[in-house]
C-alpha cells in the first residue's frame, strides 16, 4: 500500500516536469561506421530537455520545429549536431572515437583512466546491475583484481569481509574506507552487539550505483590519509541526464536454495553403526549395549529424519524498483525507490528493505552549482541463530540424529532429543526470534563555485544517521529460554556521522603542459551510542516485548565518539601526454591517537610514462596504448579503539554500596595509526585498436607500527600495553585483462579476466615469535604467512588396531596428539591467488554474461565435519556421516577413520582424541572454482515495444552460485574462519524485467 | 564573489593552521581520563573505593589469602572428592602457593589504585581537608596492608633468612606514568618492604580516625595491623604497645562466650573486615564459603576440610570445636569448618576478617611473653586466659617457653581457617608437620628450609621484567 502510494506520487511529480511541445515529426536511424544500428543514442533538441533515445535498431522518432537543432550523443562516440530544416528523415552515422574514454573517480575528483599513475580498479553499473545481491560489497567479488570478498555469513544482507591487497592488520580493523557520493560511511560491519543487522552497506540499493572505484595503492588513496590503509572504495550513484524524463521500472523475482549437503546416515544406518560402537567399547553382551538397543529399538524399524531438510528451505527473492532520471540545462535529477523481500534458504531468516534516493543538481548561476544526494533506507531482518549454537539450524541441521524427530507423534515438539545436546532447533526457530530493524539516512549537500574557468571551489556537508534496533527473544518453551522463563534482550544502537569537505581545484593546459592542483580540508565526527536492556520471565509467548518481562535483568548504555581532521593537497602534471607525475600529501589528526602523536603526515608520489605517445612508437601500430607506472607512499590505519591512547578509569566493582572507579586503560601517549607503506609498479596497455586492454600491477604493502599488545610488568597495574610495534608485509601481482574477442555483424564477445597472486609475511611481533589471537585462534608466526595453521600432522589410522596416529617433531609416528614442538606450519587460511573471468556475449538484443570465480591455496579447518564424524562424543549422538562407515573394524583395514567407540578418549594405550581439530586431520583445501553469475538478457525489438507505448523492455534471468568445483567437504568454501554453523551462501535463480517508459 | 572566497579561505585557514587539538577533543563517556577522575568529589571517592574492591579479588581477601595458608599449613587438606580447587596447596606442590600470578596481580592492582589516589587526591576541588586526610589515610592503610602481605608471601622473615637471600618485592609508590625505567622495578629487600609497610601504617594512623570502622580503614585497625607487622619482625615492645593502643581505642571488647559465633556472623569484634554482601560476593564457584562447605542444596564444594592434626589440637570442652561439622562426603568422613558459611544469606556472602580484637590480644600476649619478666608474663596470661575462658577452657598458668607455646597453640585454634597458620609458622622459622598416623599424609613435613615455603615469582613477570630475580629453588636465578 505504502509502495503504491509512493510510486503514484513519484510518477505524478515527474510527469509534471516533463514538458512536451511539438509541431511535427522527424525520424531516422543512427548507425555506426559499419552501418549497424546504434541503440540507446540520445537524440535531444538542443537547448531543451526534449529528446528520445534510439531503439534497439537505432531508430528514433521525435516531434520538432523547423528551427530546431538535434544533438546526437552516445558514450564512446563523437557527438553530432544537425539542423532539422525541412527534413522529415535524418539518418546519422556516428563515429570518430574508437577508444572509449574511461573516467575513474579518485578522491575529490575524477580522472581519465589513461592519465592515472596510481592503481585503481573500476566497476561500471553494467557489472553491478541486477545481480540478486543485497549489498554491493558482494558484487565486487571476482570482478576486481586484488579485492578479496568473503562472506562472513550467507544470510541475506549479512556481513561481508572485503580485503584489498591482503589483510593489513592483526588487531586494528582491516576493512576499507567506503565513500558513497563523497560521504565516508561507517564501515562494513555494525557493532558487535548486534546479531542480524551487521552489514551497514546493505542499506544501499546496488541498482542505484553508477560506478564503483577501488583505490588500491597509496598514490590513489593517500588523499584519505589515516583512513586509507586498507584501501578506499568509492561508490558513485546514478545522476540525472539532460533530456526528458526516463522512467524505469525494474521487477525481478526468484528462488534460492542451499548449495550442498552433508551425506548423512539414515535412521537405521545410524542405529546399526552405533550398536557396533557399543559392542566395540563395552562388548556384545554388555548392559550398555542392551540399554542402547532398548532406547532405539530395531534398526529396521527406525524412523528417518532429514534434519538438513528441516534446516534449509527454498527461499524466495523479490525486488521492485522504480526510478526516473532527466533534466534540463540547469537542473538534473535521479530519483529511485526500491523494495526487496528475501526469504533466505535457511528457516527463520529473511530480509526486507525499502530504499529511497534523490540526487539533484542545479545551476544557481552561471558559476555556482548546488546539489544534494539523499538516501533513506529501512531494513528489517529476522535471523535464526547462527554459529556453533545448538539452536542454530545450520549447525544442528547437520548434527541431528536421523533416528529421532523434532516432533512427537501428536505434532508437538519433541523435548527428549539426543541430537545437539537436546536442543530442538525447529522449535527454537519457530518460537524465538532475532529481529533487527535498521534505519539509515545519508544526506549530503554541496556547492560548487567556478569564478574563472577551471578554478573550482567545492564545499559539502553531510550527515549519516543509522539507528538499529534489535530484539533477541528466547521463548519460554525452548530449552535455553526455559531457564530464564523466557528472555528478551533489546539493543538499540545509533551511529551518527557528520562530515564536511572543502576543496579548491585548478586545472590548466598550457601548450604541452597540463597541470592540476587541489587543496582541501576534511573533518569527520562520529558518535555511537548503545542502549541495551534485558528482562526475563514471560508468562507466554504472546507478549514478548521487554515491557512484559517479569524481572528486569540488566541495562547497559555506552556512548563513544571520535573525530578526524585533515588537510590535503594533490598536484598533477602531465607533459605532452607522455610524462605523468602526481604528488599527494595529507596531514591528519585523529582523536584516537595519543597526545604525542596526534598528527600524522601521509605523502605519496607517482609517475607514469606513456610509451605509446613517443614518436618511436608511431610505427608500431599494433600498440595503441602503453603506459608504465610507479608509485610510492604512506597511508594510515586509524581503526583502533576510540580511547586506546588515554589513561582511563572506568567502573570497577562496588564496595559497601558505592561503585568504584578503577584504572581501565593504561595510557600510551605514543599510540598512533598503523602505517602502510605502498610500493606499486604497473603497466597499462591496449593493443589491436583497443580490442585487447589490460593492466598488470606489482605491489609491496608493508604495514609498520602494527598495534599489538606488548606485555609489561604487572606491577604497573596492567599486564599489557597497546603499542605500535609489529610489522607485516603483503605483496602480490594483479592482472586485469579485457578483450573484445569478436565484434562482427552485431555479435560481440568480450572477456574480462582478473587474477591476483598474493603473499604475506609476518616480519615482527611484539615480544615473541608467535602470536595466537585468543578468540579466533588465528596464528601469526614471524617469517610465516599471516593467519598460519600451526598444527601437529595427522598420520592416519593404524591398520593394526584402529588407533589414531600423528607425527611427532622427528616425523615419527606417535599416538599422542600433543602440542609444543610437534606442531609445524602447514599452510594458511589466506589464498595464494584468486580472481574471476567474465565472458559476455551479445547479439542484437540478446546478451549473456558468465562469471567464473576462483580461489586457490587457502586451507579451511572443517570443524563441522569433525563434529559430525566424532562418534564417541556427546553421549554417542554424533557419528552421523556416511563417511563414518569407513571406520576401522579389523586388523588390516586401511581406512580414514578410527575404530568407532563410545566415549571419545577411550582408545587403547591412551591414544589422543582422534576427532580433535588441533591437528591437520580436518584441515581441508579451500580451493574452489565457482560459476558465480550467469545473466541472460533480452531487449525486445522496438517494433514490438513501440506498439505498447513503452520505450524499452528488457527481460533478464540471473543465476548465482550455480556450480562449484571444490575438494572442501563442508557446506561452502566461501567462508571466513571455519564456517562452523555459519549460514552458507545460496544458489539463486531470478527472472526479471526492466521496463523503460 | 570575493566574500565567498574569503569565507572559504577562512575555513581552510581555521582548520588547517590554527589549533587542531580543539577540533579533535573527545571524552570517553563510560570511562574518564585519569586527571578527570580527580576533578570531582564523587569520582575521587570512587577511585578510593577501587582500592577496596581490589581487596576482595579471589586471589586476595576474596578467597586465596584466607584459604591457601590453611591448606599450605597443618590445619586443612583437600577432601578426596574435590572440585580441583587449591588441591596442590594441600600438598605444598611446587608453584601451588598463595602467591600465584593472580595474587601478584591483585596486590599490585590495589597498590596502583591507591598510588593514584595519593598522587592526585590533594588536587581534587571541593574535598574538605578532613576528607582528604581520611582518603589519604585509607590509601596508606591499604598500601601498608598489601606490602605486608606481599612480604610475608614472597620472602622469608628477615629474622630467618636462608643464605642471606633477602629480596622482598618491588616497592612502587607512584602510579604508572609511562614505560620508563620505573616501570621495570627490581625487588627491594624484605626489610625495605616491611619498612614501607610500617611507614604506610604510621601515616594511616596519623591521618585516620575510627568513624568508618570496621569495613573501611580506621586508626585502631591501623594500629592493630601495625602491631602484627612488629610481631612478625619480632619487635616485641612495639608490637605490645600498639596492641594495647588498638585494644583501648577499639571501642569494644572481645565478644562474650554466649555470643561467640557473632564474631563470624556479625563481625562483632572486627577491627577491619572486607565487606562482602551479595554485591561483592564471588558467588557459587569461588568464594571462601564454597571451599569450606558443601551445602545440602548442592551449593558449595566443601573441598577444604580439617586435618586430623588440627582436630587433635583442640582441648576437651572447647566450644570452638562446635564450629566444625562432621559429615560423610562421597564416602569419606570429613570435617567442614563453619566460620564462613554464607551467613549473609546467599552463597559466599561472608565478610572476610582481616584483623579482629582476639588476634590483637594474642599478638600482645605473644609479644609480652617474648619480652619476659614476671609482670609481662602476668599480662600475657591475662590476654591468653581471656581467650581461653571465653572458649570454655580453664586458665593457663604456664610461664617461660611453655607460656609462649600455649599462646601459639591458642592462636592456632582461635584463628583457624582465617589465613594465619602458614604465616605464623613461617615467621618463626618453624617446619610444617602436616601428618599424623590417621592422616593420609604421614610423611608430609615441609621443613622451613624447603624452597617451597616462599612463593615463586611467576615466569611471565620474570620474562618481561629483566630486573627481577626469582626466589631460590625456582629454576635459574
Amino acid at each position: 500500500m505504502l509502495m503504491k502510494k509512493f510510486f503514484f506520487s513519484l510518477i505524478l511529480c515527474l510527469l509534471a516536469m516533463a514538458q512536451i511541445h511539438a509541431q511535427r515529426t522527424v525520424s531516422g536511424k543512427v548507425t555506426d561506421d559499419e552501418g549497424e544500428g546504434l541503440p540507446g543514442v540520445n537524440v535531444v533538441i538542443k537547448g531543451t530537455t526534449t529528446g528520445v533515445t534510439t531503439d534497439i535498431d537505432g531508430n528514433y522518432r521525435l516531434q520538432v520545429n523547423d528551427a530546431d537543432v538535434l544533438t546526437f550523443s552516445y558514450v564512446g562516440f563523437e557527438s553530432q549536431e544537425i539542423a532539422v530544416g525541412t527534413r522529415t528523415t535524418i539518418d546519422v552515422t556516428l563515429g570518430g572515437i574508437t577508444e572509449l574514454q574511461e573516467v575513474v573517480v579518485t578522491g575529490y575528483g575524477v580522472q581519465d583512466k589513461r592519465d592515472l599513475s596510481g592503481s585503481v580498479a573500476s566497476l561500471k553499473k553494467e557489472q553491478i546491475e541486477n545481480v540478486p545481491s543485497l549489498s554491493f560489497d558482494r558484487v565486487l567479488q571476482g570482478k576486481t583484481a586484488g579485492v578479496q570478498v568473503t562472506g562472513a555469513s550467507g544470510i541475506p544482507g549479512g556481513a561481508v569481509n572485503v580485503r584489498i591487497r591482503g589483510d593489513g592488520s592483526i588487531n586494528a580493523g582491516s576493512q576499507p574506507l567506503y565513500i558513497v557520493d563523497g560521504v565516508m560511511i561507517s564501515g562494513g560491519t555494525n557493532d558487535a552487539q548486534l546479531i542480524a543487522s551487521t552489514n551497514a552497506l546493505a542499506a544501499l540499493n546496488p541498482n542505484d550505483i553508477e560506478s564503483i572505484d577501488v583505490l588500491k595503492d597509496a598514490a590513489a588513496s593517500a588523499i584519505y590519509g589515516a583512513q586509507a590503509a586498507n584501501g578506499v572504495v568509492i561508490i558513485t550513484t546514478k545522476r540525472g541526464k539532460e533530456g526528458k524524463a526516463q522512467f524505469e521500472f525494474n521487477i525481478s523475482a526468484g528462488v534460492m536454495e542451499d548449495l550442498k549437503r552433508f551425506d548423512v546416515m539414515t535412521g537405521s544406518e545410524w542405529i546399526e553403526f552405533h550398536q557396533q560402537a557399543y559392542i566395540n567399547t563395552f562388548g556384545a553382551g554388555s548392559p550398555q549395549l542392551a540399554a542402547f538397543q532398548a532406547q532405539w529399538g530395531e534398526a529396521s524399524n527406525a524412523i528417518n529424519t532429514d534434519w538438513q531438510d528441516l534446516a534449509f528451505r527454498t527461499g524466495s527473492f523479490k525486488n521492485y524498483e522504480l526510478s526516473a532520471r532527466g533534466g534540463n540545462e540547469t537542473t538534473n535529477y535521479f530519483v529511485s525507490g526500491s523494495y526487496n523481500k528475501t526469504d533466505a534458504h535457511v528457516i527463520g531468516t529473511d530480509f526486507e528493505r525499502f530504499t529511497l534516493r534523490t540526487n539533484i543538481e542545479t545551476k544557481l548561476t552561471d558559476k555556482i552549482k548546488a546539489g544534494t544526494n539523499i538516501s533513506l533506507s529501512n531494513v528489517v531482518q529476522n535471523q535464526a541463530s547462527e554459529g556453533g549454537f545448538f539452536v542454530s539450524p545450520v549447525f544442528s541441521g547437520a548434527a541431528g540424529v536421523p533416528a529421532e524427530s523434532p516432533f512427537n507423534d501428536d505434532g508437538t515438539y519433541n523435548d527428549n532429543l539426543v541430537s545437539a545436546n537436546g536442543a530442538n532447533f525447529v522449535r527454537w526457530t519457530d518460537l524465538s526470534k532475532n529481529n533487527g530493524v535498521t534505519n539509515t539516512v545519508i544526506a549530503r549537500l554541496y556547492l560548487e563555485y567556478e569564478p574563472i574557468e577551471n578554478l573550482i571551489f567545492r564545499s559539502s556537508g553531510s550527515v549519516e544517521n543509522r539507528a538499529a534496533r534489535e530484539i533477541d527473544y528466547w521463548h519460554p518453551d525452548t530449552n535455553d529460554g526455559a531457564s530464564f522463563g523466557g528472555l528478551n534482550q533489546s539493543t538499540h544502537v545509533t551511529d551518527q556521522s557528520l562530515q564536511t569537505d572543502h576543496t579548491v581545484s585548478y586545472n590548466r593546459d598550457i601548450d604541452k603542459h597540463s597541470i592540476s592542483g587541489l587543496v582541501g580540508v576534511n573533518y569527520r565526527y562520529d558518535r555511537q551510542t548503545l542502549l541495551y536492556a534485558a528482562g526475563s520471565g514471560f508468562s507466554n509467548g504472546l507478549l514478548s516485548t521487554i515491557g512484559n518481562a517479569a524481572t528486569p535483568l540488566g541495562v547497559n548504555g555506552t556512548d563513544t565518539e571520535w573525530k578526524l581532521a585533515g588537510v590535503f593537497t594533490r598536484l598533477g602534471y602531465i607533459y605532452d601526454d607522455k610524462y605523468i607525475a602526481s604528488f599527494t600529501l595529507r596531514r591528519d589528526g585523529s582523536s584516537r591517537f595519543g597526545g604525542a602523536n596526534q598528527f600524522g603526515v601521509f605523502p605519496a608520489a607517482s609517475v607514469a610514462w606513456r610509451v605509446s605517445s613517443e614518436s618511436f612508437m608511431d610505427n608500431i601500430s599494433i600498440v595503441n596504448d602503453l603506459k608504465v607506472r610507479a608509485s610510492y607512499g604512506e597511508t594510515g590505519n586509524h581503526l583502533i579503539g576510540n580511547f586506546d591512547a588515554l589513561g582511563l578509569v572506568g567502573a570497577g566493582g562496588s564496595y559497601q554500596g558505592g561503585s568504584s572507579l578503577i584504572p581501565s586503560n593504561i595510557a600510551n601517549p605514543l599510540l598512533q595509526w598503523e602505517t602502510n607503506v605502498f610500493t606499486n609498479f604497473g603497466l597499462d596497455f591496449g593493443i589491436l585498436d583497443g580490442r585487447f586492454r589490460g593492466s598488470i600491477d606489482y605491489y609491496i604493502r608493508d604495514t609498520n607500527d602494527l598495534l599489538l599488545n606488548s606485555p609489561i610488568p604487572r606491577t604497573n597495574g596492567f599486564n599489557t600495553i597497546t603499542s605500535n610495534v609489529g610489522r607485516i608485509r603483503n605483496s602480490g601481482i594483479e592482472i586485469e585483462l579485457n578483450s573484445t574477442n569478436l565484434s562482427t555483424g552485431g555479435f560481440t564477445w568480450t572477456t574480462n579476466f582478473n587474477i591476483a597472486f598474493q603473499d604475506s609475511e609476518v616480519l615482527e611481533l611484539a615480544d615473541s615469535d608467535t602470536l595466537v589471537i585468543a578468540n579466533s585462534g588465528q596464528t601469526y608466526i614471524v617469517g610465516q604467512e599471516m593467519n598460519a595453521f600451526y598444527l601437529q600432522r595427522w598420520a592416519g589410522v593404524n591398520p593394526a588396531d584402529g588407533r589414531p596416529m600423528w607425527y611427532d617433531e622427528n616425523g615419527e609416528i606417535t599416538y599422542q596428539n600433543a602440542s609444543g614442538n610437534t606442531r609445524q606450519v602447514v599452510g594458511s587460511a589466506l589464498p595464494d591467488y584468486f580472481g574471476g573471468i567474465t565472458n559476455s556475449f551479445s547479439y542484437k538484443g540478446l546478451e549473456l554474461s558468465v562469471l567464473f570465480q576462483f580461489q586457490v591455496g587457502n586451507l579451511i579447518r572443517n570443524t563441522q565435519r569433525a563434529y559430525m564424524l566424532d562418534a564417541g562424543n556427546s553421549g554417542g549422538s554424533r557419528g552421523l556421516l556416511r563417511d563414518n562407515f569407513n571406520s576401522w573394524q579389523q586388523p588390516g583395514d586401511l581406512v580414514p577413520n578410527v575404530v568407532p567407540l563410545v566415549g571419545a578418549q577411550s582408545y587403547p594405550n591412551g591414544a589422543g582424541d582422534a576427532n580433535g581439530t588441533n591437528n591437520t586431520r580436518f584441515l581441508e583445501k579451500g580451493d574452489y572454482l565457482r560459476l558465480k553469475e550467469v545473466i541472460i538478457g533480452y531487449t525486445l525489438p522496438s517494433s514490438i515495444v513501440s506498439k505498447t507505448g513503452l520505450n524499452r523492455v528488457r527481460l533478464y534471468a540471473t543465476g548465482v552460485n550455480l556450480w562449484t568445483m571444490t575438494e572442501f567437504t563442508g557446506y561452502d568454501p566461501e567462508v571466513t574462519g571455519t564456517g562452523f554453523g555459519i549460514v552458507p551462501q545460496a544458489r539463486t535463480y531470478t527472472f526479471g524485467a526492466q521496463i523503460g517508459f | 564573489m570575493k566574500k565567498f572566497k574569503i569565507i572559504l579561505l577562512a575555513i581552510v585557514a581555521s582548520m588547517g593552521f590554527t589549533s587542531c587539538e580543539d577540533w579533535l577533543e573527545t571524552q570517553p563517556e563510560q570511562s574518564i581520563s585519569e586527571d578527570l577522575a580527580f576533578s570531582s568529589v564523587e569520582t575521587a571517592r570512587a577511585v578510593m573505593l577501587g582500592g577496596y574492591t581490589g581487596l576482595y579479588a579471589q586471589a586476595y581477601y576474596g578467597r586465596d589469602i584466607i584459604v591457601a595458608p590453611e591448606q599450605l599449613s597443618d590445619n586443612t587438606k583437600s577432601a578426596l572428592s574435590n572440585s580441583g580447587r587449591l588441591v596442590g596447596e594441600s600438598t605444598n606442590d611446587e608453584r601451588s602457593h598463595v602467591g600465584d600470578a593472580a595474587f601478584w596481580t591483585a596486590c599490585y592492582d590495589v597498590i596502583n589504585r591507591v598510588n593514584l589516589v595519593l598522587a592526585n587526591i590533594e588536587s581534587t576541588p571541593g574535598l574538605s581537608d578532613g576528607e582528604i586526610d581520611q582518603l589519604r589515610g585509607e590509601a596508606f592503610f591499604l598500601r601498608g596492608l598489601v606490602y605486608f602481605d606481599l612480604a610475608r608471601v614472597y620472602a622469608r622473615n628477615p629474622n630467618f633468612l636462608l643464605n642471606n637471600f633477602d629480596l622482598g618485592v618491588p616497592v612502587l609508590l607512584t602510579p604508572f606514568d609511562g614505560l620508563d625505567e620505573d616501570a621495570y622495578p627490581a625487588r627491594a629487600t624484605v626489610n625495605e618492604v616491611y619498612s614501607q609497610s610500617k611507614s604506610d601504617f604510621n601515616q594511616a594512623i596519623s591521618l585516620l580516625n575510627n568513624s568508618n570502622a570496621p569495613f573501611r580503614a580506621s586508626q585502631a585497625a591501623a594500629k592493630a595491623l601495625l602491631s602484627r607487622v612488629h610481631l612478625y619482625l619480632q619487635e616485641w615492645q612495639e608490637a605490645a604497645d600498639l596492641a594495647t593502643e588498638a585494644i583501648n581505642e577499639a571501642g569494644f571488647g572481645i565478644t562474650s562466650q554466649a555470643n561467640y559465633f557473632d564474631i563470624f556472623t556479625d563481625d562483632s569484634e572486627a577491627l577491619f573486615s572486607v565487606r562482602i554482601t551479595i554485591n561483592e560476593s564471588l558467588g557459587n564457584n569461588n568464594s571462601i564459603a564454597v571451599l569450606y562447605v558443601e551445602n545440602s542444596d548442592g551449593t558449595g564444594y566443601g573441598d577444604v576440610v580439617c586435618r586430623q592434626n588440627l582436630l587433635d589440637a583442640f582441648e576437651p570442652g572447647d566450644i570452638r570445636r562446635d564450629s566444625i561439622r562432621q559429615v560423610v562426603k562421597d564416602g569419606e568422613t570429613v570435617f567442614y569448618p563453619l566460620k564462613f558459611n554464607s551467613y549473609g544469606g546467599s552463597i559466599g556472602e561472608d565478610n572476610t576478617p582481616v584483623i579482629r580484637l582476639s588476634e590483637v590480644h594474642l599478638n600482645r600476649a605473644e609479644a609480652l611473653a617474648e619480652l619476659g619478666g614476671a609482670a609481662n608474663e602476668t599480662a600475657a596470661l591475662q590476654d591468653l586466659n581471656a581467650i581461653r575462658n571465653r572458649a570454655g577452657l580453664p586458665n593457663a598458668t604456664s610461664s617461660g617457653a611453655a607460656l609462649l607455646q600455649d599462646i601459639l597453640d591458642e592462636r592456632r585454634i582461635e584463628l583457624a581457617f582465617e589465613g594465619h597458620r602458614f604465616f605464623d609458622l613461617k615467621r618463626r622459622g618453624l617446619d610444617i608437620s602436616k601428618g599424623n598416623p590417621v592422616d593420609d599424609c604421614v610423611t608430609c613435613t615441609i621443613p622451613y628450609s624447603d624452597y617451597r615455603i616462599v612463593a615463586p615469582i611467576q615466569q611471565a613477570e620474570l620474562d618481561v621484567n629483566p630486573n627481577l630475580v626469582n626466589n631460590p629453588g625456582y629454576g635459574d636465578n
